[in-house]
């Protein structure tokens, strides 16, 4: 049987080292894209992942079902990149982060494709920029995590009726983006 | 504000972009899907523009799914491991170990039953008659004050002094002495002093065997 990630095994009883050190790597990925995707920068995505890792890790017992916790995981994650934001009055800083390591990239993509692809991450990067917190969020959750609805509005402690309008309203502002970025390559 | 519901386009009416947006991934309410279904399986502007949004949905995730431009993963995810790792441990030395803190449970219970015994004395104390309260209060007075001289065991006072030795027991007051002595070939068995200021002693004599109890009462 396969296993989804995040479901690692996690009783009320304290995780071994063996245990945590599955279960941050099963859903590391994951949860710093989740996080970087929303404060748009790798510094705080790295310090907000490592904080949402350790609130989880110590609030271990609050996780009942076994089955949701890479939705419990998400939801630490969401919150602590929302306070995050909160705190920092919206700020979105440019990522300055020069690694001397090559692109990690997979080896079946030629350049054209590579170029390609880096074009378009960073026009949904630029969308996603105009968005509002909310509804940044309220769409990397619903269209990337793939959370319910519901189970978003629990997440961002509002309706599902907002949450409805906060998607609308991201998908809409990126359409538009993307038309105007198609209409201006093809000029 | 996204406006939602039909708009005219011409002669017809579309459905509204935000509608649409919503439509596209499933989440429009069970009350307006149908109509909306209906419509966008019709009109080939709307539908186009529904499948335009299914497409950016797929594109999302797709794309999000994706590192940044030079990021190293691998060196990046072991930093994290380390990080979370000694968070942990930080964690775990500053937060208070519940059961281990102040005065131990049995500490807790000997202090209570102190308490409580405490209160019972004084309760005591306070219902008895005042004659008895003076009484005893002179008793542990006298209780402060006991002496061991090389004669025996003596209480010393200001007031009338008993001293029970091994040839009697001796009342003394003012300079003046009282004595019950015992015979000669009489050994003390018991003296017992009460701190209520009499002495009491038994006497066995060695040739007739005879016990002789005396008790001397100070007042």
């Amino acid at each position: 049987m396969s296993e989804t990630p995040g479901s690692a095994r996690f009783d009320a009883v304290p995780l071994s080292v063996d245990d945590r050190t599955r279960f941050v790597t099963e859903n590391m990925r994951r949860v710093f894209l989740l996080i970087y995707r929303m404060v748009g920068n790798v510094a705080d995505a790295q310090d907000l992942t490592q904080e949402a890792f350790i609130k989880a890790l110590q609030r271990q017992d609050q996780l009942k079902d076994l089955g949701k916790a890479a939705h419990w995981l998400s939801r630490i994650a969401s919150n602590t990149a929302i306070d995050f934001l909160r705190r920092s009055g919206r700020i979105s800083y440019s990522d300055l982060d020069e690694l001397p390591e090559p692109v990690t990239a997979s080896v079946l993509d030629s350049p054209e494709q590579l170029v390609l692809r880096t074009e378009q991450r960073e026009q949904l990067e630029a969308a996603l920029d105009s968005l509002t917190v909310r509804e940044r969020t309220a769409l990397l959750l619903r269209d990337v995590e793939g959370l319910p609805a519901e189970e978003v509005a629990v997440q961002l402690s509002c309706s599902k009726a907002t949450v409805r309008s906060h998607i609308a309203n991201a998908r809409v502002k990126l359409r538009k983006h993307f038309d105007r970025t198609q209409r201006r390559g093809l000029a | 504000m996204i406006k939602t519901g039909m708009r005219k386009v011409g002669l017809r009416k579309h459905v509204a972009e935000a509608d649409l947006a919503v439509y596209a991934a499933g989440d429009l309410s069970w009350w307006t899907r149908p109509l909306t279904h209906l419509h966008v399986s019709r009109c080939a502007v709307c539908k186009g523009r529904a499948e335009a949004y299914r497409a950016d949905q797929q594109r999302i995730r797709e794309l999000a799914d994706e590192l940044p431009t030079g990021l190293n993963w691998d060196r990046l995810a072991a930093e994290m491991h380390a990080n979370i790792h000694v968070g942990l441990e930080a964690g775990e030395c500053v937060t208070p170990r519940t059961g281990k803190r102040g005065i131990p449970a049995g500490w807790r219970v000997a202090a209570a039953m102190a308490g409580f015994t405490a209160l019972l004395i004084s309760a005591w104390w306070l219902n008895m008659p005042a004659a008895q309260t003076a009484s005893l209060g002179r008793a542990m007075k006298a209780i402060a004050h006991w002496q061991i001289s090389s004669r025996g065991l003596r209480f010393e006072d200001s007031g009338p002094l008993v001293e029970a030795t091994a040839a009697g027991i001796e009342l003394r007051e003012n300079g003046s002495a009282l004595a019950v002595t015992h015979g000669v070939n009489s050994r003390p068995v018991a003296v017992s002093l009460s701190v209520q200021g009499s002495a009491r002693a038994r006497y066995i004599d060695s040739d007739t065997g005879q016990v002789t109890i005396t008790s001397v009462y100070a007042q």
